[in-house]
């Protein structure tokens, strides 16, 4: 039951920020158009006059767009360095953002006040890209290392079966999957920790997000597996949809546009909605802490 | 075409001994010979020759080997006694034979084989693979061991000996049989490529020794009467005589064994050991494998009883294969000709044999599958299709694998794309997902027209003498899309009659290039009287022989605006009065440019505002073409090959022009790009 009120007063509080939500999107949606209009002008002095983009009707078409000769072949490896460059990019300005989000997530003000959410940002800036960064290497590390047992695991068969080597696999990648959501319990509560907190230090934070991921485990589990279920939905309300999409006029392109804008926008808030859950969480803690600190 | 039995016949009479000083003797000598040819002729003809599989022969046979094979796990060797013969049916007198000894293409790292480039890839060790002779003699039992000596025909390369001449004491007259008694001994390699073994598994082909195929003047390209027997190469398969194989094994009890032959039966030895017999009829070659692990998996196809030899874990997968080798069945049958075995097996070998998949031995193939085979994935399907197209083409159709080898691979290639685009997808024959779609067909495509080496060489090379490694995109990939271009330009009708007539003419025979392109020109001379010229070797002496690059490019579209387009022009009509019309509007021109050396017939297709189409019949020759119109619309869009029939032509997207070009498609494409962008962003940052 405590976890329904969290996540409803954690659903108050986003939607309070739905301007802090409005703001990231068009940052991600400026900055990653920016890059996908230069894809787009490179697709279209590739293809040039040719009507060949009728192909593109029905299908993402590698024979086409592999076409020697055509000027398109290139665009592959320009797009994958550009996403890594966006990587790059996003990475900073995430943690300035998250920053900013998670100090008007707490309780104390009533109105949401754009200036107050980019000096948070600006304030809590290199903690919060201090946490990001590391609770990413631990997923890296704990990837790496689940990847290495699988690998140890099969090796160590002897003759091992197609299907028990997947089993193997299979049952190490679900143990990550289920050790994936302590990492961002860990990287909430440092969040909430930190933007509660005047002192900026981002290692401190993260040695507070794993007290307080243990300290209310039990509740706080359940809690994030929630959002992330909610998430992968989203997902897979994308990738079910989307690519079937084939309007053919601009008209139509323009609906796609703001059908996917949409569903972006939902995810935006899905995230901050997690974020403000922690956030009531982390009080909750840091509030029974005080109550047993003054009884005592 | 003499038969089988009367060369057997004949056979009998050339070898009586002819003593002209002492004919009392001599006509004894006589009797005896031809009542003992007799004996062995009914024996040999109850067994040999009778007809198990199928009712009649269905090629010459003119060699027959009967094996008896012991397979020792332990030692990873095959011990092996066999009985065959040799029939000259040329009109030379052949005073040798020449015989292939495969295996020992892993004698030593110095073989012709294992040191081509990237053989250093293979997991070969010193000691395994290769194949000792220990008794070779004659029908009278003479020893020929003696005269065993190795040949290189191919490289001269000394320490290579995978191929055998025998000089025989008594040349083989036309119409006799030479006839072989062998004992060997072939220690399998590490599985890696096509053969050997891992653990317990094995894979025995290439194992036994084998005849090369002799070629009478006028067969194939052959000037004057040889034998002809290659080296092994690594880039490079095989060329065989069709013949009648009678094949015991002894193995393990527990061993679940598949081959080429249909089974006759199995019977257990005692102390742990089984012995099962096999019959093949007319096949190219035999090859069997033999693994406890194997679960065994049973359908039908009409006539066709169909076995599957898979990892009992993939079980998941057999439905995937039959369906697939269904297909291929039914295609093969509706568009080439008839499947003529009764048995066909599939082996789809476990994770430590997969060296062994992917190669084709007739009515035994190899697939590659997995455990967890996404469905939308079709590469098990594609190779199932492509290994039992081997069937038609190699194994009934039996060209030089080692001389030609577009005439299998190319060929064979471009029928497992038309298989499966045809049932999957539909027209998806690769990849068949929401999110990527892949024809079968643009596979080959794709590899043939982004290859920097595409105009190295003609496809009229040796197989091994491909350089830098163009083996396979020349023999598999340019050869298919030739074949595709060649489909885009005669029709698919016509494609089916070509091989239709292609299997009548040539089932169970040695064809060559040559032999195939006379098909064509027949059949598309049938069908389509001259519309393609008097023949079509000028298509296949640019593309099978040629090294020129196929591009058809669409260079502008001008419009001019008439300046005085109301002018009334008076023109006489037929009863000699004058008749009064507006002038054109426009003046119109689309710039054609032949950018390639391959000249086809191309069709032009010319797109107008007030929305007429013109298909305009280029013959492709000249350098450019314009063609021009007078009129009150303007030309739009002009494509040049509409369809995107000749699949050789190495830029689709210069083929088309439009002045006012749809933008929809890459706005639409940007819009879900950015989408996925930007979801992706959020999902990996925290």
């Amino acid at each position: 039951m405590r976890i329904f009120k969290t996540i409803w007063s954690g659903f108050i509080r986003s939607m309070k920020t739905w301007k802090a939500i409005l703001i990231i999107w068009i940052f991600s949606l400026v900055i990653v158009s920016l890059f996908t209009l230069l894809i787009k002008s490179a697709l279209n002095s590739g293809f040039g006059d040719s009507v060949i983009t009728e192909v593109l009707d029905n299908e993402f078409n590698p024979e086409i767009l592999l076409d020697p000769g055509s000027g398109l072949k290139n665009i592959s490896s320009y797009f994958f360095r550009g996403l890594i460059f966006l990587v790059m990019i996003f990475v900073p300005v995430n943690a300035f953002f998250t920053a900013g989000l998670f100090g008007r997530l707490r309780n104390k003000p009533e109105r949401f006040c754009t200036p107050d959410f980019f000096r948070d940002g600006a304030g809590k800036f290199w903690p919060f890209l201090l946490i990001t960064l590391m609770v990413t290497l631990m997923i890296i590390f704990l990837l790496a290392v689940s990847v290495l047992i699988s690998a140890i695991v099969v090796s160590a068969m002897e003759n091992p079966s197609e299907k028990t080597g997947f089993v193997a696999g299979l049952s190490i990648m679900v143990l990550f999957f289920m050790f994936l959501p302590v990492l961002i319990l860990v990287a909430d509560y440092s969040r909430a920790w930190q933007a509660s907190s005047d002192e900026n230090s981002g290692f401190k934070a993260l040695g507070q997000g794993f007290r307080n991921t243990f300290s209310r485990f039990w509740s706080s589990y359940p809690l994030v597996i929630i959002f992330l279920v909610l998430q992968l939905l989203l997902t897979w309300l994308v990738t079910s949809t989307i690519p079937g999409m084939r309007p053919t006029g601009n008209t139509g392109i323009f609906f796609l546009f703001v059908y996917s804008q949409l569903i972006f926008i939902v995810r935006a808030f899905l995230k901050a909605w997690r974020y403000a859950s922690f956030t009531v969480m982390f009080e909750q803690i840091k509030s029974m802490e005080q109550l047993r600190r003054s009884q005592n | 075409m003499k038969s089988r039995r009367e060369f057997t016949i004949l056979k009998i009479f050339i070898l009586l001994p002819r003593n002209k000083e002492d004919p009392e003797n001599a006509y004894l000598s006589v009797m005896k010979l031809l009542i003992i040819s007799l004996l062995l002729l009914a024996i040999h003809c109850s067994v040999s020759l009778a007809q198990i599989i199928n009712d009649q022969p269905l090629s010459e046979r003119i060699t027959w080997y009967s094996i008896d094979a012991t397979l020792d796990p332990d030692e990873k060797k095959v011990y092996g006694s066999m009985d065959a013969y040799w029939i000259n049916n040329s009109d030379d007198v052949v005073p040798d034979v020449q015989m292939h000894l495969y295996m020992n293409a892993f004698r030593s790292n110095k073989t012709t084989f294992l040191r081509r480039p990237g053989s250093s890839t293979l997991r070969w060790q010193q000691g395994e693979g290769c194949i000792d002779i220990k008794s070779f003699s004659d029908r009278q039992g003479k020893d020929l061991l003696g005269n065993v000596q190795y040949i290189r025909p191919d490289d001269g390369n000394v320490y290579d000996s995978t191929v055998i001449r025998v000089m025989l004491p008594d040349p083989v007259s036309p119409g006799d049989t030479f006839r072989v008694k062998i004992s060997f001994e072939t220690r399998l390699p590490l599985i890696s490529w096509r053969t050997g073994y891992n653990d317990d598994f094995f894979f025995v082909a290439q194992w036994f020794p084998k005849f090369g195929v002799y070629e009478s003047e006028g067969m194939r390209y052959a000037v004057k009467g040889a034998w002809n027997c290659h080296q092994f190469h690594k880039e490079s398969e095989f060329y065989s005589n069709h013949s009648l194989y009678e094949v015991s094994i002894t193995l393990p009890a527990e061993y679940v064994a598949g081959s080429c032959g249909m089974l006759m039966g199995e019977t257990l030895n005692g102390e742990g050991t089984k012995t099962i017999s096999y019959r093949a009829e007319d096949i190219v070659d035999f090859a069997w494998t033999a693994w406890p692990g194997y679960a065994v998996y049973k359908d039908t196809w009409k006539h066709v009883n169909i076995t599957l030899l898979i990892p009992p874990e993939r079980s998941n997968q057999a439905e995937r294969q039959f369906r697939a080798v269904k297909y291929a069945l039914e295609y093969f049958d509706e568009n080439a000709g008839p499947y003529p075995w009764p048995y066909l097996t599939i082996a789809d070998p476990p994770l430590k044999g997969i060296g062994a998949g992917g190669m084709e031995y007739t009515t035994l193939f190899t697939t590659i599958s997995s455990y967890l085979m996404p469905a939308f994935i079709l590469t098990p399907e594609q190779v199932t299709v492509h290994e039992f197209g081997h069937a038609y083409f190699m194994g009934i159709i039996a060209s030089n694998e080692f001389e030609e080898p577009w005439l299998d691979e190319g060929i064979n290639s471009f029928w497992e794309q038309r298989i499966m685009d045809h049932y999957y997808g539909p027209g998806y024959g690769f990849i068949n997902h929401p999110l990527l779609k892949i024809p079968g067909k643009a596979q080959s495509r794709i590899s043939y027209v982004n290859s920097p080496l595409r105009q190295i060489v003609s496809n009229a090379e040796y197989s091994w003498n491909y350089p830098q490694k163009t083996y396979a995109m020349m023999s598999y990939q340019k050869a298919s899309v030739i074949m595709q271009t060649l489909m885009g330009i005669v029709g698919e009708e016509t494609i089916n009659e070509i091989f239709r007539e292609y299997y009548r003419l040539w089932a169970f025979r040695h064809p060559s290039g040559r032999d195939f392109i006379n098909v064509v020109n027949d059949v598309v001379s049938r069908i389509h009287g001259n519309t393609f010229g008097t023949d079509m070797n000028w298509f296949f002496d640019q593309t099978i022989y040629g090294t020129g690059i196929c591009d058809y490019q669409v260079t502008g579209i001008t419009n001019s605006k008439n300046p005085h387009p109301g002018d009334i022009t008076v023109l006489p009509d037929s009863s000699g009065s004058d008749v009064s019309v507006h002038g054109p509007m426009y003046t119109s021109t689309a710039h054609i440019h032949r950018a390639g050396s391959v000249i086809m017939p191309v069709d032009v297709l010319i797109h107008f505002s007030d929305g007429s189409e013109i298909t305009e019949k280029w013959d492709g020759k000249d350098r450019y073409r314009d063609f021009t119109y007078s009129g009150n619309s303007k030309i739009e869009r002009v494509k040049v090959d509409p369809g995107l029939k000749l699949r050789m032509d190495v830029n689709f997207v210069n083929n088309s022009k439009a002045i006012d070009r749809n933008k929809v498609p890459v706005k639409r494409l940007i819009s879900k790009l950015n989408t996925f962008i930007q979801f992706y962003l959020s999902f990996i940052l925290l």
